[in-house]
């Protein structure tokens, strides 16, 4: 499964630059935010939006609103696509680095357990009834949740100081096992409002977004989001496996841990603020490397920009499209995502990779 | 009260209410949760939860009625939804253009929902959260037709409903069966998949007004065992209708491991109610008397 190297591919046009790329990418990340605060079950029009944003610095409005969409567009729309957007970015960067550490690209963040050990904790939280944060209960416990798992598949996986990646691999199916049977455990033992809860959480959903929760979550997903591509010449290293690495003069072991750390607390956060969402971690990666090839200095902050950008139209779509109501955000990025990524699939095949 | 008295009441309410002048109706409402609303002639309500909705029909005044959620569909009508209770999305309720939200305690309490509380109270919408309607039986039920009434500034049309919860939980006294049978809920979603329905929530008030006994030895929801039917023995199973309905009717509900190991699977003594059982709404008497003629049939 391992990706060649661009030199030995064959018959493919020349790449763009990573300025281009990454130029592109932003401005698509900058249309997907312009269209998102724009759009909504309740209708503000582009010139509104605009007054609204504008109206706290003084500007004469170019369009009349009136205060309730004032007060969606700054309670609740903004908000929630900011979350978007860094959710998005910090489950795809997240994915690109662990494609890079495994050097397999099919590691994803529910891979390492985070994202179950995530699931444990919320089961916990919402049929123990643990409430003592109040409303931020079940994220924090979800986080907590993910970065044990991630801590206790890291240490497993640890052999004489170093961190062994394929009994990383092999220890998070396990903690996955484990996980899974602990939630299993307190469905059985949840109430019917506990398992709808549990349903829903588990299905994803950006609808909780409010200033405080974007707040709790920017700091850590940021840390991430920047912190990651700085490994890139590291991960790039790594793709001539360990030792070749180390020869490079790359600290395996520390990178490994560094990497490790920002991947459970960017996704561990993402995962406590909009519950489980799946195939943004492991498509965004695979789409970017077709595109613009496995340098890891372009491939990260690539992700994090197409992953903020699928995952605020995903929920754009998620609050449109059964409008009043709301469709489950993971429910669309795995429709979406997963026969996509079959379609990966089919033309790597027909590549004759 | 006397009946002279009654009509009296009547009397003055029905002139204070010719008096009152449209559109001068106000009232300062205390929610459940503290907070308190102030209303004047609501007339684009979004109704969470099916028993505000029928509570609200039942004060005549459904035509402000212009959102609800999955559950809100009794009586039968075309009021959007604005999705699934345990989770509300904001900006849809906003959509509706609400001048108030009505929602109940139990609905708004679930973890996705706190928030939305919050974010609807931001964008300037109020909300008026309601007692929880999963306990506290039909005194539960008339206190939130009362803050309903409140709100609507109809207060005869709470009192005569509230006059015929009563008249009909008479009949429904009347008809009890003569001995009490020991009862069992099951909340069935298919062949091999049913609960028992715990003696907290409607359906543990429904079996009691019918003149039963909810055998059923704990609180909650609980998955249903063979062994555990078998031992509890009930005299008569309840189900919900589509539950029964999704196991094929009563020949289905007695293939149930155990079903057929108790007197009431053995008599074939399953009855259906309404799915809106758990939500404790103003049918609640009705289905009751039902259910006590059933019984009372049955039961001798």
């Amino acid at each position: 499964m391992e990706r060649r190297l661009p030199l030995t591919r064959r018959g493919r046009a020349a790449r763009p630059g990573a300025a281009l790329t990454l130029t592109v990418l932003t401005g698509l990340l900058a249309g997907a935010v312009i269209l998102a605060v724009g759009r909504g079950a309740l209708p503000i029009s582009p010139a509104q939006v605009l007054s609204i944003l504008l109206a706290p610095l003084g500007a004469a409005p170019l369009a009349p609103f009136d205060e309730q969409q004032a007060a969606v567009l700054w309670v609740i729309r903004l908000p929630r696509v900011l979350l978007g957007a860094l959710v998005g970015a910090g489950l795809a960067v997240a994915g690109a680095a662990l494609q890079g550490l495994f050097r397999n690209p099919l590691a994803d963040p529910g891979l390492m357990g985070i994202t179950s050990g995530a699931a444990l904790a919320a089961a916990l939280s919402v049929v123990l009834g643990l409430n003592t944060l109040g409303t931020y209960s079940l994220p924090a416990a979800a986080f907590a949740g993910s970065l044990i798992a991630t801590a206790l598949v890291s240490l497993l996986a640890q052999d004489r100081g170093r961190v062994n990646v394929t009994t990383m691999l092999l220890a998070g199916i396990a903690i996955n096992a484990l996980c899974s049977a602990g939630t299993g455990l307190m469905t059985f033992l949840a109430t019917d409002e506990q398992l709808r809860t549990l349903t829903f959480w588990n299905l994803g959903s950006l609808g909780g977004a409010t200033w405080p929760t974007v707040l709790s979550a920017l700091p850590l997903i940021l840390l991430g989001t920047v912190g990651l591509p700085l490994t890139a010449r590291a991960l790039n290293a790594l793709t001539l496996g360990e030792h070749g690495a180390a020869h490079l003069g790359v600290p395996v072991t520390r990178v490994k841990w560094l990497i490790i750390s920002l991947v459970a607390l960017s996704v561990g956060a993402g995962v406590a603020v909009a519950g489980s969402i799946g195939f943004i971690g492991l498509v965004v990666p695979h789409l970017l490397r077709l595109l613009t090839g496995p340098n890891h200095a372009t491939l990260l902050p690539a992700s994090a920009l197409l992953g903020a950008t699928l995952l605020i139209l995903a929920d754009l779509l998620a609050r449109t499209v059964a409008a009043p109501a709301e469709v489950p955000i993971g429910i669309l990025t795995a429709l979406l995502g997963a026969p996509f990524f079959l379609y990966l699939l089919r033309q790597r095949r027909a590549e004759g990779a | 009260m006397r009946p002279t008295h009654t009509t009296l009441t009547r009397a003055a309410l029905t002139l204070s209410l010719l008096l009152a002048a449209p559109g001068a109706h106000a009232a300062t409402i205390r929610g459940a949760d503290g907070v308190s609303v102030s209303v004047s002639n609501p007339r684009r309500v979004v109704a969470l939860n099916a028993t505000t909705v029928e509570l609200i029909y039942r004060l005549g005044k459904q035509g402000t009625i212009v959102g609800t959620d999955v559950t809100g569909t009794y009586p039968p009508n075309r009021i959007p939804s604005v999705g699934h209770w345990a989770q509300l999305p904001a900006e849809g309720i906003i959509a509706l253009k609400p001048d108030l939200v009505i929602g109940t305690a139990d609905n708004l309490a679930m973890p996705a929902n706190q928030k939305v509380t919050q974010q609807l109270r931001a964008a300037g919408v109020k909300v008026l959260v309601l007692p929880a309607s999963d306990t506290g039986g039909l005194d539960g039920v008339r206190t939130r037709l009362n803050i309903l009434a409140d709100v609507y500034g109809v207060p005869g049309a709470a009192l005569a409903l509230s006059r015929s919860f009563d008249t009909t939980l008479k009949a429904a006294q009347a008809n009890r069966p003569k001995v009490t049978p020991r009862v069992l809920f099951l909340y069935a979603h298919g062949p091999g998949d049913a609960s028992i329905y715990g003696t907290d929530g409607g359906a543990d008030d429904l079996i009691t007004l019918a003149g039963g006994r909810n055998v059923a030895p704990f609180r909650d929801t609980r998955p249903l065992t063979a062994e555990a039917l078998v031992a509890l023995n009930p005299d008569a199973i309840i189900l919900l209708e589509r539950g029964l309905d999704a196991l094929g009717g009563i020949e289905g509900a007695l293939k149930l491991p155990g079903v057929m190991q108790t007197n009431a699977g053995r008599q074939r003594r399953v009855y259906a109610v309404d799915n809106s059982i758990r939500w404790i709404g103003p049918r609640l008497p009705e289905f009751a008397l039902n259910l006590a003629r059933q019984w009372n049939a049955d039961f001798r």
